[in-house]
């Protein structure tokens, strides 16, 4: 998966399948949103199967919305906010914080807003129309990811399964970290 | 707690799985060779190799909870420190501060490692907090330009895991596996594959400078040791000499830090799986 990924791209994947699969496209080929997405549902899962089940609804919709506002505004806001948000859910299942199911539908809705602004954002010269297909597109797939993911870990009986989870989360963060020196180094 | 048996076969599978080094005919260039140069270059040197794995051995001599919580420091940290590089922080002991932190991690960790010291686990912790702090800031100052910072991220987390892993795994076989033949085989095998790419990487591909080549002398001359040891102690305390010669080999470290010699060790993945597999090896033939 990681060799099959690609760098962010602001234009979109054309898979020739139509408006809604060159979303599931871009999103699938597009670490910086597909790293969030599992570690939400990683996070989700850690904490049982309610905060999982808000998750695989919630964050697709937080997700889409926050596309639209983007296809809108046309607008990226800054990008450190995306690093900053690897550090602080990876620093969550790494510490495998007992959030309330409320806190973590909270961080769910904020950081589906966030990345769905970035990708709204990216596709506005595509066209509300067509943009809003392709946000379609990357919610679904955004609902397929999360239920597996937050499915599988909730599932995930044994301790030592737990810490593999947990040292993922980990590693997102360090991910995270990397990528704000990253940005402030290249905004040098 | 002890590990069940096919979690050590698992992690050691996919240890050797993630090991595997791709075909170098080619000079990987675009985006992906943001991944793979986050990917390789933890793997850059000596100094850092020897570290991580002597955390991983460590935490497989501590066991529980050290066994992730040491592994899941030092990345964490390391990233830290890789911030500060990457903005030019500036960094205590001038500009070869981070070189020598990272030779004294080498032969601290290593110390541990051999004296199977046990300190309260907030200690060892910081400890190798400390230690991840200086390889990150060496890893962030020299992290090169116009490469993908995801992908260069995510491939320089991910090799550092391994690292760790290797030195797990060790760990883990060494209690595990006293005894079965399959798994020094296998690493026998895997042992030969990789000395063969280590020759024909000395014979030019990349190039191999006088540091690793005292490097892989000093490996191969411990490894001998190790067989030596190993047969007066019927296979006890691998681990413990693995540490020793990696505490020894960060006073090479050391000595390069301190004569600002202008190169640092050359790559050799293929000597670090050297170091990986002889241990297994070494049980191999000390058990048929």
């Amino acid at each position: 998966m990681l060799l099959l990924q690609q760098s962010a791209q602001a234009h979109l994947v054309t898979t020739g399948l139509g408006p809604v699969y060159d979303g599931i496209g871009h999103f699938s080929l597009s670490p910086d949103d597909s790293i969030p997405v599992v570690a939400l549902a990683l996070l989700a899962g850690l904490r049982g199967k309610a905060a999982g089940r808000g998750l695989i609804f919630q964050l697709p919709v937080a997700w889409f919305v926050g596309g639209v506002a983007g296809l809108v505004a046309n607008r990226a806001p800054i990008d450190p906010l995306r690093c900053v948000s690897f550090m602080a859910i990876g620093l969550l299942i790494s510490a495998d914080a007992p959030l309330p199911d409320l806190a973590v539908m909270a961080i769910a809705v904020a950081m589906g807003f966030l990345h769905g602004f970035l990708d709204g954002s990216g596709f506005a010269a595509t066209g509300l129309g067509k943009g809003m297909l392709e946000l379609l597109g990357i919610a679904i797939i955004i609902f397929v990811l999360a239920t597996i993911f937050s499915a599988l870990v909730v599932s995930m009986r044994q301790y030592w399964l737990r810490i593999v989870v947990r040292v993922a989360g980990s590693w997102i963060a360090a991910i995270g970290m990397l990528m704000l020196g990253w940005a402030l180094r290249s905004a040098h | 707690m002890k590990t069940p048996r096919w979690i050590t076969v698992l992690w050691t599978i996919g240890t050797i799985l993630i090991l595997a080094q791709s075909t170098q005919a080619h000079i990987v260039a675009g985006e992906s060779g943001g991944f793979l140069s986050g990917l390789k270059h933890p793997w850059s040197g000596w100094d850092h190799i020897c570290a991580m794995v002597a955390v991983g051995l460590w935490g497989a001599q501590l066991g529980m909870p050290a066994i992730w919580v040491l592994p899941v420091t030092f990345p964490v940290i390391m990233a830290c420190g890789g911030f500060l590089g990457l903005i030019d922080a500036p960094f205590p002991g001038g500009t070869h501060g981070d070189e020598i932190g990272i030779a004294a991690s080498a032969i601290l960790l290593g110390l541990m490692v051999l004296l199977k010291a046990s300190p309260p686990l907030p200690l060892a912790m910081i400890l190798v907090g400390f230690f991840g702090l200086c390889h990150g800031y060496a890893h962030g100052h020299e992290l090169p330009p116009g490469q993908s910072g995801l992908l260069y991220s995510i491939g320089f987390v991910v090799a550092t895991g391994t690292l760790h892993a290797l030195g797990i795994t060790i760990g883990l076989v060494n209690n595990e596996w006293k005894g079965n033949v399959w798994v020094p085989l296998v690493a026998a095998l895997l042992l030969a594959f990789m000395i063969g790419i280590g020759f024909s990487d000395a014979l030019g591909v990349s190039g191999l400078n006088y540091w690793s080549h005292a490097a892989v002398g000093f490996v191969l001359a411990s490894v001998a040791l190790s067989f030596v040891v190993l047969k007066a102690q019927q296979g006890k305390g691998l681990v413990r000499v693995l540490g020793g010669a990696i505490s020894l080999g960060g006073f090479i470290f050391l000595y390069q830090a301190f004569s600002e010699a202008p190169e640092k060790p050359a790559t050799a993945p293929s000597a670090a799986a050297f170091i990986s597999v002889a241990p297994q090896l070494s049980f191999g033939i000390n058990t048929i």
